[in-house]
C-alpha cells in the first residue's frame, strides 16, 4: 500500500516537473522574442552603396578599461559618432596585456583587415626596444597622431622636496636615497621619462636609481600613504589631487607650461635648467597593410574630427594638447623618435638583444 | 553631523527624480542578468554597458552605472547558488554553502537569503561611507606593498585551512594557484615566464577563466556521473522552505560583524570583494558552535559572505570618491567614465559638484532596496532553472561556459585553457583537493609577487619592511592563526570531551 | 591500485620539482636585480615540494585506514567507465570547436558543439528537443553578446560578415 502511494506521488512530481519544464521553456521563447523585438529595432541600419565602410568598425584597445589608451579611443569614438563624421558602430575591445604587446600581436594576425583601429603612445616603441616583442612600430599602419600629453613629477604636499634639482642633487649623493615611483612597467613611459631627466640633470649611476612600478594606477595611493617619495606620471593623471593640495608638482616635461588652473603653475623642466622634454604623443593606428582606401578613409576623417569643437572640448577637458599630424609626418615623428629612445635605453642598459 | 544630513536629503533630491529612479532599476536588472553569465562580472558588466550611459547626463550616468554595479554583484552569486559556477571572483564564497543548499531543496531560501544579506551589508556600508568616508580612506593609504603582500597572504592562508582535515592539500591548492599567476610577462622586468613560447600567454592566464573552468566545467563533469547513476536530486518544490526563524537567529549577527570588516576590506585598492566575502566565511566558521556544518548548506555562511562581499563593493567606491584612485577593476571603469562626462573623481568632488557626488551617494541607498525588492521576487522565478532537465540544463551550463570564456579576452587560447583546467578540477575534486585556495591564489597571486618585489625594493633588500609597523605585525598573527586556531580548538574540544 | 591521497602528493612533487627548475632558468631581468623575477616562483616551487613531501609521509603513516575507502570506488566500474567516457567525448569536442570557432565563426560551430553534447547526453531519441535547445542557445547567445552588449563573436568569416 505505501508503496503504491509513494509510486503515485513520484508520478504526480514527475508531471510536475515536466509542468515546470514546459513552462520555462515557455518563458524562455517568449523572452527570447522579447529581445529579437528589441534588437530588430536597434541593430545597425544598412549603408547603401558599396563605400567604405559599411561594417562596424572595431576599435581595439592595448590596454585595459579606465587607462590612457581607453580614455584616448572612447573619447574619439564618441566624438566621431556624436558628430556623426562615421556612420556604422565602432564596438571598443579591450586586449590588455604585455604593457600592450598582446594587441600588437593580433593585430598581426590581421594583416590587410579594413575594419580594426588601435591606439598607441611611447611604449609602442619602447617595448620593442626593451625586448617584450618581437614586433615594432613597423608592424603597423598609422593613421594620424591625435594629441600630446606630458609627464610630471609629483611629491606629497609635506616632501622635504621643493624642485626638481633638489631631489636631483639628492640622486647624485646617494641614487638609494629616493624611491620613485610609477604607473608603468619597468623600462616602459614612466620609468623612462625619470631616468631621462635625472641623465639631463648629471646624474651618473641611472641602474642604481630604485623605481618601483605599480599596476592600477595605484602610485598616487602609494605616495600620499608615504610608501615611494616621487611619483613619475602623466600630467593629467593626478590633477584632482593637485587640485585638492594633497600632492604637489615640482616639474612637467613640456615644453613651456600647458593647460590652465593648477596645471599651468607647475613650472617645466627647462624652466629648472634641466634642459629635456618628453612628449607623452598618442595616435591611431591600422593593422599592418590596411588597405589603401581605408587608410585615406581614416586620415580624411580624423583630419576633419580634429577640426571639430566637440574635439576641442574633449582635449581641454583631459587635459590634452591637440597635436594633429597626418600618416606621413607621423611616420617621419616615430621614426625619429625610436632613435631617441633607443639611445635613452642603450645609456640605461635596458636596450633588448 | 548636520551638513551631513541636510546633504545626504539633498542628494535624496537628486536621486529620487522618476527618471533616476527608472535608471537606477534598469541598471540593477540588466546588471543583474550580466552578472548571472560565467565570465561577466561587475567590471565587464559596467564596461559593457557603459555606451547605455553616453546619452544621459552625469548624474543620470553616474546612478545607472551604480545600478549596473550591485545588480551584477547580486547577479553573481545567482548562479553561484544555482549551478555552482560563480559569476566573479567576489560570488566564490556564495558557492561554499549557497549550492549545498541549492542542492538540499532551499534554492528559494538560498537566493532570498543572499539578496537580504547583500542588502544589509550595502546599507550599513552605505551609511558607513557616509559617515567615514574620510578616515577610512586615510586608513587605506597606511597600507604600503609590505602590508598588501601580508594581507593577501592572510586571506590565502585562511581560505587554504578552511578544512582543518586536509590542510596539507588546501595548501598545495594555493601553491597551484599561486603558479598558475607567475605565467606571462613580469610586470616589473618584462621577462617572459613560462609562456613557452606562446604568445597569448604573455598576458597570463585570467582567473575568470579558472572559475569557470573548475567551476562550471567541473559542475558539468560531476552531473555526467550523477545523471547516468540517476541520483541527480533535483528541487521541485518551489516557494514551500521559506528562510525560517531559526535561520534568522543564526545569521543576523554574522551579517553584522561581517559588514564593516567587507567594508574596510574593500576600501583598500585592490584588495576588494574576493578577500573580502573569504575572510568573513572564514571569519564565522571559526566562530561557529559546529563549524562542520559550513561547506553543507549552513545559511551562515552565506549569509556571511554576501554582506561583506556587498559592504567591500560600497568600500571601493570610496579611494574613487575620495583619492581619484580606483579601488578596483569596476571603479576603474567607473573613473573612467566619469572623466568622459568631464568630472574629475577626488578629494574636491563633494564641493565641486556636491550634487552629483551626494546623489550618487543617495543613488547607493535607493539601488540597493530597489535589488532586493527585484531580486528577492527574483528567486522564485530563478530557481525554475533548476527544473529544466540536467540534460538540457549541464550542456547550456557548457556553452554558456564557452561564450563567457571568449567574452573575457577575445581569444579562442583560453578554450584549451579552460578545458585544460576543467580537467585539472575534475581531478583535484577526485582527489579531494580544495579548489577555493587555487582561485584565490590565481587572483591575488600577481598582486602578491608584485607587492612583495616592490616592499624589497623600497627597503633595500631587508625582510624587516614585513615586520615594521603595527599593521604587518597584526597581519602576520592573523595569518599565523588562522592555521593554528582550527587545530587549537579541535585540541580544546577533545579534551572537554574527555573530561566530560 | 594507488589512492588520491598518494597521488595528489606525488604530484605535488612532480609539479614542484619541475616548477623549481623552470624557475631557475628563467632569464635574468636587464634592470634592477636580476634574480628579482625568479625569487617568487623559486619559493613556491619549493614549498610545493614540501607540501608534496608531508602528504606521502603522512600518507605512509596510515597507509591502512584508506583500504575502505578502495573498496567502495571499485564498487561501481561500469557507472565510471559510461562517465569518464562522457567526459573524454566532452573534452575531445571542445578541442574541435575551439579549432572550429574562429574558422568557420561562432554560429556554426556553437550549433554543432552544442548538438554533439546533447545527442551524447539527452540521447538520440530527443532529436527535436536537442535541436531546437542548441539552436535557441546558439541565437539568443548571438543576440544577447552580440546586439546587447556589443561583445564580438567572429560570426560567419566564411561569409564574410
Amino acid at each position: 500500500m505505501g508503496m503504491i502511494q509513494t509510486q503515485g506521488s513520484v508520478l504526480r512530481k514527475n508531471r510536475r516537473d515536466k509542468m515546470n519544464f514546459k513552462k520555462t521553456i515557455g518563458m524562455m521563447v517568449v523572452l527570447m522574442l522579447a529581445l529579437a523585438l528589441m534588437v530588430s529595432g536597434c541593430g545597425p541600419s544598412d549603408s547603401k552603396g558599396t563605400e567604405y565602410p559599411k561594417k562596424p568598425i572595431e576599435f581595439v584597445v592595448p590596454g585595459g578599461a579606465g587607462g590612457g589608451w581607453d580614455l584616448t579611443i572612447r573619447t574619439v569614438e564618441k566624438v566621431l559618432k556624436d558628430t556623426k563624421l562615421v556612420p556604422v558602430p565602432m564596438p571598443i575591445i579591450n586586449k590588455p596585456g604585455g604593457g600592450g604587446a598582446v594587441t600588437l600581436a593580433h593585430i598581426q594576425k590581421e594583416k590587410g583587415n579594413d575594419k580594426i583601429v588601435t591606439v598607441y603612445s611611447p611604449p609602442l616603441l619602447l617595448i620593442n626596444l626593451n625586448g617584450s616583442t618581437e614586433y615594432s612600430y613597423k608592424d603597423t599602419t598609422p593613421l594620424a597622431k591625435l594629441i600630446e600629453d606630458y609627464g610630471a613629477f609629483v611629491v606629497a604636499k609635506d616632501s622635504k622636496y621643493g624642485s626638481i634639482k633638489e631631489v636631483m642633487d639628492a640622486l647624485k649623493e646617494d641614487p638609494k636615497s629616493i624611491k620613485i615611483g610609477g604607473n608603468s612597467a619597468v623600462g616602459s613611459m614612466d620609468h623612462i621619462q625619470f631616468l631621462l631627466v635625472a641623465k639631463a640633470a648629471g646624474v651618473k649611476n641611472l641602474k642604481e636609481i630604485d623605481y618601483v612600478s605599480f599596476q592600477d594606477n595605484a602610485g598616487a595611493a602609494q605616495l600620499l600613504g608615504g610608501h615611494v617619495h616621487l611619483l613619475s606620471t602623466g600630467l593629467g593623471d593626478v590633477k584632482a589631487l593637485l587640485d585638492s593640495g594633497d600632492l604637489r608638482a615640482l616639474a612637467s616635461t613640456a615644453k613651456e607650461r600647458v593647460g590652465e588652473g593648477v596645471l599651468a603653475d607647475i613650472p617645466t623642466c627647462i624652466e629648472q635648467g634641466v634642459d629635456t622634454i618628453f612628449i607623452n604623443w598618442r595616435g591611431l593606428f591600422g593593422v599592418p597593410e590596411m588597405p589603401e582606401y581605408a587608410q585615406k578613409y581614416w586620415g580624411e576623417t580624423l583630419a576633419k574630427m580634429v577640426e571639430t569643437p566637440e574635439w576641442a572640448e574633449a582635449c581641454k577637458r583631459n587635459g590634452w594638447t591637440p597635436a594633429y599630424a597626418d600618416a606621413e609626418e607621423f611616420e617621419t615623428f616615430l621614426d625619429e623618435n625610436n632613435e631617441k629612445y633607443k639611445k635613452i635605453l642603450e645609456e640605461i642598459d635596458m636596450l633588448g638583444k | 553631523m548636520d551638513t551631513i544630513f541636510n546633504s545626504l536629503m539633498e542628494g535624496f533630491q537628486v536621486a529620487l527624480t522618476p527618471g533616476h529612479l527608472f535608471w537606477v532599476t534598469l541598471g540593477g536588472i540588466l546588471g543583474t542578468i550580466v552578472g548571472m553569465l560565467p565570465g561577466l562580472g561587475p567590471a565587464t558588466g559596467v564596461a559593457v554597458l557603459l555606451p547605455l550611459t553616453f546619452t544621459m547626463g552625469p548624474t543620470a550616468a553616474l546612478i545607472t552605472m551604480c545600478g549596473i554595479y550591485y545588480g551584477a554583484m547580486f547577479g553573481g552569486s545567482r548562479s553561484s547558488i544555482l549551478i555552482n559556477t560563480p559569476g566573479d571572483g567576489a560570488a566564490l564564497a556564495a558557492t561554499f554553502d549557497g549550492y549545498p543548499m541549492a542542492q538540499n531543496g532551499r534554492a528559494e531560501a538560498a537566493l532570498a537569503m543572499s539578496a537580504i544579506a547583500s542588502f544589509i551589508g550595502g546599507i550599513i556600508a552605505t551609511v558607513f561611507m557616509t559617515i567615514l568616508a574620510v578616515p577610512v580612506a586615510r586608513f587605506a593609504l597606511q597600507f604600503g606593498p609590505a602590508e598588501y603582500c601580508l594581507l593577501m597572504l592572510a586571506a590565502l592562508s585562511a581560505t587554504a585551512s578552511m578544512s582543518k582535515k586536509n590542510i596539507v592539500r588546501g595548501f598545495i591548492s594555493m601553491f597551484l594557484g599561486l603558479m598558475i599567476s607567475t605565467i606571462g610577462l613580469d610586470a616589473q622586468s618584462g621577462v617572459k615566464r613560462f609562456t613557452f613560447g606562446i604568445l597569448e600567454l604573455q598576458t597570463g592566464i585570467d582567473f575568470l577563466v579558472i572559475i569557470i573552468a573548475i567551476y562550471a566545467l567541473g559542475e558539468v563533469f560531476k552531473c555526467f556521473r550523477e545523471v547516468h547513476e540517476g541520483k541527480k536530486k533535483m528541487q521541485t518544490k518551489f516557494g514551500k522552505i521559506w528562510i525560517t526563524k531559526e535561520d534568522w537567529k543564526k545569521s543576523w549577527l554574522p551579517i553584522l560583524r561581517s559588514t564593516p570588516f567587507g567594508f574596510l576590506i574593500g576600501a583598500l585598492p585592490g584588495a576588494g570583494g574576493t578577500m573580502a566575502s573569504l575572510m568573513a566565511y572564514n571569519n564565522e566558521k571559526q566562530l561557529a558552535k559546529n563549524p562542520d556544518d559550513f561547506g553543507k548548506g549552513d545559511i551562515v555562511g552565506l549569509a556571511a559572505p554576501e554582506a561583506a562581499n556587498n559592504a567591500a563593493s560600497v568600500g571601493a567606491l570610496i579611494p574613487m570618491m575620495t583619492l581619484g584612485i580606483p579601488g578596483s577593476g569596476t571603479t576603474a571603469v567607473m573613473l573612467g567614465a566619469l572623466l568622459m562626462l568631464g568630472l574629475q573623481p577626488g578629494p574636491l568632488l563633494f564641493t565641486q559638484h556636491p550634487d552629483i557626488a551626494w546623489g550618487l551617494i543617495a543613488s547607493m541607498f535607493i539601488g540597493n532596496v530597489i535589488l532586493a525588492i527585484v531580486n528577492i521576487p527574483l528567486a522564485g522565478i530563478l530557481v525554475r532553472v533548476l527544473a529544466i532537465p540536467p540534460k538540457i540544463l549541464y550542456p547550456i551550463v557548457l556553452g554558456l561556459a564557452f561564450i563567457g570564456t571568449f567574452a573575457i579576452s577575445n581569444s579562442v587560447v583560453d578554450f584549451y585553457i579552460l578545458i585544460i583546467f576543467g580537467v585539472v578540477g575534475l581531478f583535484m575534486n577526485k582527489a579531494g583537493v580544495p579548489t577555493a585556495p587555487l582561485i584565490l591564489g590565481t587572483i591575488v597571486g600577481n598582486s602578491m609577487e608584485v607587492s612583495f618585489r616592490q616592499a624589497l625594493v623600497i627597503s633595500d633588500g631587508s625582510y624587516g619592511i614585513f615586520v615594521g609597523s603595527p599593521i604587518a605585525v597584526t597581519l602576520i598573527i592573523v595569518t599565523i592563526a588562522s592555521i593554528v586556531f582550527p587545530f587549537l580548538r579541535g585540541f580544546i574540544k577533545s579534551k572537554k570531551t574527555v573530561e566530560a | 591500485m594507488m589512492n588520491f591521497q598518494a597521488m595528489t602528493g606525488i604530484a605535488a612533487v612532480i609539479i614542484g620539482i619541475a616548477y623549481s627548475i623552470q624557475a631557475y632558468h628563467l632569464p635574468r631581468a636587464t634592470v634592477g636585480n636580476p634574480l628579482a623575477p625568479m625569487v617568487f616562483p623559486l619559493i613556491l616551487g619549493l614549498l610545493m615540494l614540501v607540501c608534496g613531501i608531508i602528504l606521502l609521509v603522512k600518507e605512509g603513516i596510515k597507509k591502512k585506514e584508506v583500504t575502505a575507502d578502495q573498496e567502495k570506488e571499485k564498487a561501481k566500474p561500469k557507472g565510471l567507465t559510461r562517465s569518464t567516457k562522457l567526459i573524454i567525448f566532452t573534452c575531445v569536442s571542445s578541442v574541435i570547436y575551439a579549432l572550429l570557432f574562429e574558422r568557420i565563426g561562432y554560429v556554426l560551430s556553437t550549433l554543432l558543439f552544442m548538438s554533439s553534447i546533447l545527442f551524447a547526453l539527452n540521447g538520440k531519441e530527443k532529436w527535436k528537443t536537442n535541436i531546437i535547445v542548441a539552436t535557441c542557445f546558439s541565437i539568443s547567445i548571438y543576440v544577447v553578446f552580440l546586439k546587447l552588449l556589443s561583445i564580438s563573436l567572429p560570426l560567419m568569416p566564411i561569409l564574410e560578415i
